[in-house]
């Protein structure tokens, strides 16, 4: 990048067209992003975050005016746009970490502070005669010794909270740490079984977190045929299938053909699972792929 | 919206003659065209044509007419952008009056098979992606309201602040995008199949 870069400001009023009145910058900036690629990289994830507050309805009145009468002319913004409300609708339900709150309890603001109650009044026993004087310092040593007492309770109740305010912290982090887990997991299947033979090999496994939402199947499928392919996904030793759908394969510039689809992955237990694939024209002999799902408890 | 125009398209000639200006080197020519009609789409698209493409047709149209008559042009992209900036100008002025539509804003696919389609290709582009590129466009658009911006925050701290995040989720929509518009052509291809 050239060493006078434009701000990110500058930049976005250059691609929200509000210095096309200015010449003189809008000239310097549409050189500089001309002839610097890392700039031009820069604007560009400027434009995305325009795009972005414009799907989410973040942008102020005007800048959301400069984006519907200026910055979504050209089809190729219009198709990122679309690309973004995608990626944000495909997206948006996914959990994120909470970021815990390191800020100091109120609660332990507000402790209350160590009790002077005892002393105060020992001082005022000790101002009573002498012939008093043996039961004041028996009363002002059991007073003492209930304000010991006290404090030691306090304290004690004071390191409790520490430790249950500590026990959240430590789940919230573990809550935090399982949430980052991705909640897509890739499974792929190539070897497939006619219906009722028995699985000789080993079967591929897939383990699942609590945080995992969706298992991405990729099928290989050995000569592609036109037309649709009907998929379920049914338990062992059950007839009733969880999931069906009707897919086109996706065919590689190689001419490899896979079917790639989506299985909710909430509800499934651990136990052996078959995906039956039957191929076009419909009613054709179904192929089973099995797999080991091990799941949380 | 306006209707796209047919596209224009050079004549060999013309072509020829531009590349020849370029270099007299065929690769190298080729190579420098490349990068002139990158960066002047690009150009075009931050100004907000509807047109790009054929706006850098019609500066190359332009430039060819003038090759003669050039004395030596140092930098033949920087001449290119000041013809450029000439033709969008020229663009400004004939649209002025053009009545803008909003039948942009929530471009959604009549058909249900292709938006499957669609999402099941994001899907399959968004699983291959390498895993910490996947946890980042995950993460960054996961959630909403609050809970984003706190992820967000979270991302920016691992990757080297907010511009670096930002240009890192640009680079990988970028791909995604390439890799789901791909996936729909070779979907296409099948489906027409079917469709014989």
């Amino acid at each position: 990048m050239t060493g006078s870069n434009p701000d990110h400001d500058l930049i976005r009023e250059y691609l929200l067209g509000r210095l096309d009145d200015n010449e003189t910058t809008e000239t310097k900036m549409s050189e500089e992003i001309l002839l610097d690629e890392e700039l031009a990289e820069v604007a560009e994830s400027v434009e995305d975050e325009i795009l972005e507050e414009y799907v989410e309805e973040t942008l102020g009145p005007a800048d959301r005016k400069s984006v519907e009468e200026y910055f979504l002319r050209p089809p190729e913004r219009q198709q990122k746009l679309r690309f973004m409300r995608i990626l944000a609708q495909q997206l948006a339900s996914k959990p994120v970490p909470v970021v815990h709150d390191r800020a100091i309890n109120t609660s332990e603001a507000k402790r209350e502070p160590r009790s002077s109650h005892g002393r105060s009044e020992r001082v005022v026993w000790w101002r009573i005669p002498w012939v008093y004087g043996q039961i004041a310092a028996v009363i002002v040593l059991g007073v003492s010794a209930a304000s010991y007492v006290t404090l030691t309770q306090h304290k004690q109740a004071a390191l409790e909270h520490d430790l249950d305010r500590e026990k959240a912290h430590s789940a919230s982090l573990a809550k935090q740490a399982t949430q980052l887990q991705p909640p897509l997991v890739a499974l792929s299947l190539v070897a497939s079984r006619p219906r009722g033979a028995g699985t000789n090999e080993e079967i591929p496994r897939l383990e699942i977190k609590a945080s995992t939402e969706r298992i991405v199947v990729e099928i290989a499928v050995e000569h592609p045929r036109p037309g649709a392919y009907q998929v379920r996904l049914e338990a062992r030793g059950s007839e009733e299938p969880i999931w069906r759908g009707t897919l086109l394969p996706i065919i590689s510039e190689d001419g490899d053909a896979r079917l790639v689809f989506d299985l909710p992955a909430k509800g499934l237990n651990s136990g052996i699972y078959s995906i039956a694939v039957s191929e076009p024209p419909n009613g054709g002999a179904f192929k089973y792929y099995d797999f080991n799902l091990t799941a949380p408890r | 919206m306006s209707v796209r125009k047919a596209q224009r398209s050079l004549t060999a000639e013309a072509f020829g003659k531009f590349l020849r200006w370029l270099s007299d080197d065929d690769e190298q020519a080729v190579r420098e065209y490349q990068s002139i009609r990158r960066r002047l789409v690009r150009y075009f698209i931050h100004k907000g044509c509807t047109e790009p493409d054929d706006l850098f047709d019609e500066t190359v149209d332009i430039v060819v007419g003038k090759i003669d008559a050039c004395e030596e042009i140092v930098s033949p992209l920087a001449y290119c952008h000041g013809v450029a900036r000439n033709v969008w100008r020229q663009w400004v002025r004939r649209h002025r009056t053009v009545p803008v539509t909003r039948e942009f804003v929530a471009p959604e696919p009549d058909d249900s098979i292709a938006r499957e389609q669609e999402l099941r290709c994001l899907e399959h582009c968004v699983a291959q992606l390498p895993p910490d590129e996947r946890d980042v466009v995950i993460r960054y658009h996961s959630s909403r309201g609050r809970a984003r911006i706190e992820a967000r925050k979270l991302l920016a701290g691992e990757n080297g602040g907010v511009n670096a995040l930002r240009v890192k989720a640009c680079r990988i929509r970028k791909g995604l995008r390439l890799c789901v518009t791909a996936c729909l052509r070779q979907s296409a291809k099948v489906r027409s199949l079917g469709a014989q």
